[in-house]
């Protein structure tokens, strides 16, 4: 094997060489019988090689090794909870969850506070709730609204 | 398409769904089997490591990122297996090699694996790739088995090995040309002459 190109016979066959290189090479065995007769050959072989018999694993392989996953799965679970017992792990996130729920009952919104806005809420409904009777059908309408209560104090 | 498939029924499998592995198992479960057997030579030793492979990949599924194709990467946890496998078993016929019978375990396929309804040709041809791949370092065995019996192209191999494309292209030229002189001898009826390339 003289030429240097026959080391890129294999790759020639499978097509694995960029295009001006496939044509170098198809020219190339036009005229060398010694890579011609190496390049038929290797395809021979490779066709060859299709026949071989084919070999797939048992039906206990594929049992036993689904098995084995369900088992390292379940292993992984079971031993990821068995981590959270652990002394070191669990009194520090016991500890941090206390805390955050001290934090926020801490900064709850006390009684009085939610008690403004409640009347602030009402007192809204109540100026919607005159729009409403009033019924808006121009800018008067709104000085209506604003001095509907005086009118409903007036004797 | 197949690809995008393999590579959610992975994703699944790494967020536990055990029935996207036991797909993806059934799906490559023979391209395993070939790999394994044509890489150790023997039908026991290969059912073994390809429950090791599987069992390496379930193990490996949350590393998995769908960007990579699903097949070079299972292809790149059995060449590791495959390597590793020869190493333990070279260590372990390194150490009992004083012990007379223990070497004759490197097998030869055709003497234990026959089938009665295979040809004698078929027995030849399987016995003669079976002593070239014998023969091939465990890279080449690799390449070579990952480019004629699954048909994957050199950029995919080189990703499963970690190894350029420059380098798989040599690994696959030699082995190949390995196994075509012994099929050559073969079919001329002669003793098997050792080759340069």
């Amino acid at each position: 094997m003289s030429c240097t190109i026959a080391g890129e016979l294999t790759a020639y066959l499978d097509r694995e060489l960029p295009v001006f290189q496939l044509k170098q090479i198809e020219n190339h065995l036009a005229s060398c019988r010694e890579c011609r007769s190496t390049e038929r050959l290797l395809r021979r072989t490779v066709v060859r090689l299709a026949e071989l018999p084919a070999f797939e694993l048992s039906n206990a392989t594929r049992r036993n090794v689904l098995s084995r996953v369900d088992e390292a799965a379940n292993r992984s679970i079971g031993s990821r909870l068995e981590a959270l017992w652990r002394p070191q792990v669990l009194f520090p996130s016991l500890g941090l969850a206390l805390a955050v729920i001290a934090l926020v009952i801490s900064r709850a919104p006390s009684l009085e506070m939610r008690d403004a806005r409640l009347f602030e809420v009402g007192a809204n409904l109540e100026l919607a709730e005159d729009y409403e009777v009033v019924g808006l059908s121009s800018l008067d309408d709104l000085e209506v609204v604003q001095h509907l209560h005086e009118l409903e104090g007036a004797p | 398409m197949e690809a995008n498939a393999d590579a959610e029924l992975m994703l699944k499998a790494a967020a536990g769904e055990k029935e996207a592995f036991a797909a993806l198992f059934d799906r490559y479960q023979a391209s395993v089997a070939r790999f394994a057997y044509r890489f150790v030579g023997d039908k026991a030793r290969a059912e073994e490591l390809a429950q090791e492979i599987f069992l390496r990949l379930y193990r490996s599924a949350k590393r998995y990122r769908a960007s990579a194709k699903f097949k070079t990467f299972l292809f790149r946890v059995a060449t590791n297996c495959c390597l590793n496998e020869v190493r333990r078993w070279e260590y372990h016929v390194s150490r009992s090699i004083t012990e007379p019978g223990d070497s004759s375990e490197i097998e030869s396929v055709a003497a234990d694996d026959a089938r009665p309804d295979q040809s004698l040709d078929g027995l030849e041809l399987e016995a003669a790739v079976g002593a070239a791949l014998r023969e091939m370092s465990p890279r080449e065995r690799a390449a070579f088995a990952m480019c004629r019996f699954e048909g994957m192209p050199y950029r995919e191999i080189a990703v499963a090995l970690s190894s350029s494309e420059a380098a798989v292209k040599s690994l696959i030229h030699r082995a190949t040309l390995a196994v075509a002189r012994r099929i050559e001898t073969l079919e001329a009826g002669t003793e098997p002459a050792r080759s340069p390339a």
